[in-house]
């Protein structure tokens, strides 16, 4: 498949499931598996692995509060059932455009 | 039971005030469960913590299911992306597995039969 045909979620996806290295450098360094794929991250960003597993259920906790008072607020709450079916992404809105150059950056010339 | 008085909203305004209580879930979830609900069911299960930060971006690659790692199987997996983009946070469970289902629920009826 050429790489402007495949996702970087289906090439990631592929590398991790096909190659071992890969995969232990994915969770151990993943700023230089994703450049080993050609997707530079930020420096100001950090990126955390999850390999799913099936056997294991992934509790999404909210972020600490700015403001005393903030963490009152009823906050939204979501489950996400057969997420091993899935690719996700989970970050602040903020680091939207983090991923956007990340996508384009595998898109535009990685080394798959 | 409102929302503002649920155990699972209490919970998460908690996660959100205590960098202490948020420490120990992280690093131990079962215990740090336990210490809010006062129970864990058995079972053969894990329970791992994505904790949401301003700085950090998650990714929750799909799972093999028995192992296949074909190019269908990866195709499959991937025809879904879950894009999760949080102002101030979200919470809950990402649940791989269908034989999870029944797990998460037991744990939530339990709780709550618990704290009623």
């Amino acid at each position: 498949m050429s790489q402007e045909k495949q996702t970087l979620e289906r090439a990631l996806t592929a590398r991790a499931w096909h190659d071992p290295d890969f995969a232990r450098l994915l969770e151990s360094d993943p700023r230089s598996a994703l450049a080993a794929m050609g997707v530079e991250v930020s420096d100001n960003v950090k990126i955390d692995i999850r390999m799913q597993r099936r056997d294991t259920l992934y509790f999404v906790i909210p972020p600490l509060a700015e403001r005393r008072e903030d963490a009152e607020r009823v906050l939204n709450q979501m489950d996400m059932w057969q997420s091993g079916d899935l690719f996700c992404w989970i970050m602040p809105q903020a680091l939207k455009l983090e991923l956007l150059r990340m996508r384009q950056g595998y898109r535009g010339g990685g080394h798959e | 039971m409102s929302d503002e008085q649920d155990i699972f909203t209490d919970h998460y305004a908690r996660i959100r005030r205590d960098p202490a209580l948020r420490r120990r879930l992280i690093e131990d979830p079962v215990a740090g469960l336990k210490e809010h609900f006062g129970f864990m069911p058995d079972g053969d299960y894990r329970i791992e913590v994505i904790a949401q930060e301003p700085d950090t971006i998650t990714i929750a690659l799909p799972a093999p299911v028995d192992g296949d790692t074909s190019d269908e199987a990866i195709d499959a997996a991937c025809r879904r992306v879950y894009d999760m983009l949080f102002t101030d946070g979200i919470g809950g469970y990402l649940v791989p597995d269908e034989s999870l289902t029944w797990v998460l629920r037991d744990m939530r009826s339990s709780w709550a039969a618990r704290n009623r």
